[in-house]
């Protein structure tokens, strides 16, 4: 049976239209290609 | 394909050969971004929304730049009524490839739609006043809201999913399902919708729902858009006699319609169309009286021409005879007759005559004028004494007509006539000679033989 007053809580505010450019710079951008590049770079360090 | 290290083109070997980086595993991770990409589109195709969220993340997290996964992200986004979370991607996907990219259609498309973009920002904050109005336990004005918000903006899914949870609290399971199908409309693998979804056959699972249909016999319930519509069963459905009657009373104010309002309005114009055509015969009839009083005008001044030129004529002819009359009693006084020329000049107006002929009259007349009565005079008399009254009275008659202060020609020519037995002319003459010659002899001779008359 669902707990109303738990499934309430999953529901978070939308983000308004002004609140793009916020959400743009709150983006973590990291992908796995900016991990190899920092292990790469590590590495050559350590050499 | 470029370096991660340099950026310099990479061909088909396991190194730059720019930079020397090995790019082999490199290479596998492109490669596997694209898998996810590929089965992100898949499922978007066959509208499993969430599952395509989850794939073209995927592909995100090995490749942020891999531009069209995030475009597509963006899209599904939309579709599920993210649009921040849309417009978001499409602007991250632009600052990775700023020519030739798709995201700037989309951004474009939402720009030049401001209306469109006010009504969903409108929706979002009403959606977050619904959240509030939840949190403080006033649900029904969550409810209303999150109507309004659906009203604007059907694909909002979490409004929906909001919607049909408030409708699974308040029981009203019909509606709550209504909502739930609405988002397996838009995301088939919706996940929350689907969890609800059994939780709603669970909770009014289907031998409630007989049951629920046999305690409702006499009512049937079906859903139209949002609203469940209750319709009791025993009711007559009279609806083919209803639109007969509706038919009817159609006609009925099409026909007083025609009546009241087109029928006059027709008749009014009728009305000015002939009013005009009035006004325009009036006109040509104002031109055509203003023309012929024109010529009239003409005519009128033509015969009065014409007359004057007559007149002229007649005057000119008179003045033709007056000069021959007066040759006639030149020739006459040339021959020493007196009465003869002044018969002729009395044929003559004086005053049609030019300054010289009008001397020449004068002179003439002169010199027999005088000579002319004395004969006429003596001639007179001597027929009146002959008693040839005929003669006496021309001759004495014309005398006096000569000269009217020959007194004694009046008196005889009274007396011609008495004696002739004229007895009218004789009293005339005879009150003539009463008026002309007062106190005279005569005029008492005259009033005497006049009371005897």
């Amino acid at each position: 049976m669902l707990d109303f007053e738990e499934e309430l809580k999953k529901f978070r505010p939308s983000l308004e239209i002004d609140q793009v450019e916020d959400n743009v710079y709150n983006n973590k951008l990291t992908d796995v290609t900016d991990l190899l590049d920092e292990m790469l770079k590590e590495i050559k360090e350590h050499q | 394909m470029k370096c991660f290290n340099c950026g310099a083109a990479l061909k088909n070997m396991d190194y730059c050969s720019q930079c020397g980086a090995d790019v082999k595993l490199y290479r596998k991770m492109i490669q596997l971004s694209n898998a996810y990409y590929n089965r992100g589109l898949e499922k978007a195709k066959v509208r499993d929304l969430s599952g395509a969220v989850t794939a073209l993340s995927q592909s995100l997290k090995i490749n942020k730049k891999n531009t069209d996964a995030r475009n597509l992200l963006g899209l599904v986004y939309f579709e599920l009524g993210e649009v921040v979370e849309a417009l978001s991607q499409w602007i991250i996907s632009r600052s990775f490839q700023s020519q030739k990219n798709l995201a700037d259609y989309y951004i474009e498309e939402i720009q030049n739609n401001p209306a469109r973009l006010q009504t969903i920002n409108t929706t979002i904050k009403k959606y977050n006043q619904s959240l509030l109005y939840c949190e403080q336990g006033s649900y029904d004005l969550a409810v209303i809201q999150l109507k309004k918000v659906l009203s604007m903006n059907m694909n909002l899914l979490k409004a929906h999913e909001l919607l049909a949870l408030l409708y699974m609290k308040n029981e009203n399971y019909g509606r709550a399902r209504s909502e739930l199908k609405r988002v397996l409309a838009i995301d088939r693998t919706n996940t929350c919708a689907l969890r609800y979804m059994q939780e709603l056959d669970e909770a009014s699972g289907k031998n409630d729902q007989k049951e629920e249909e046999k305690s409702n016999k006499d009512v049937i319930a079906y859903t139209s858009g949002n609203e469940t519509i209750i319709q009791p069963v025993g009711v007559k459905d009279n609806s083919g006699v209803l639109s007969v009657i509706n038919v009817v009373i159609g006609l009925a104010i099409g026909a007083a319609v025609m009546w009241f309002l087109v029928m006059p309005a027709q008749q009014q114009r009728t009305n000015a169309e002939l009013n005009q055509a009035i006004a325009d015969y009036s006109e040509q009839l104002d031109s055509r009286t203003a023309s012929l009083e024109s010529l009239r005008g003409e005519i009128d001044d033509l015969e009065s021409r014409t007359e004057e030129a007559e007149a002229q004529a007649s005057q000119a002819a008179e003045q033709l005879a007056g000069y021959e009359a007066l040759i006639n009693a030149y020739g006459l006084y040339a021959q020493e007759d007196a009465a003869g020329a002044l018969e002729a000049l009395q044929q003559i107006d004086r005053e049609n005559l030019s300054e010289n002929a009008g001397t020449l009259y004068d002179e003439i007349f002169a010199s027999v004028g005088a000579e002319a009565v004395n004969e006429l005079y003596t001639s007179g008399y001597a027929a009146y004494e002959a008693g040839d009254y005929e003669t006496a009275i021309q001759d004495l008659g014309r005398c006096y007509e000569l000269d009217n202060s020959q007194g004694n020609a009046l008196y005889f020519l009274a007396r011609a006539y008495h004696r002739s037995g004229d007895t009218e002319n004789a009293k005339i003459y005879y009150q003539k000679v009463i008026d002309e010659q007062p106190g005279t002899r005569r005029a008492t001779d005259a009033q005497g033989l006049l009371s005897g008359l």
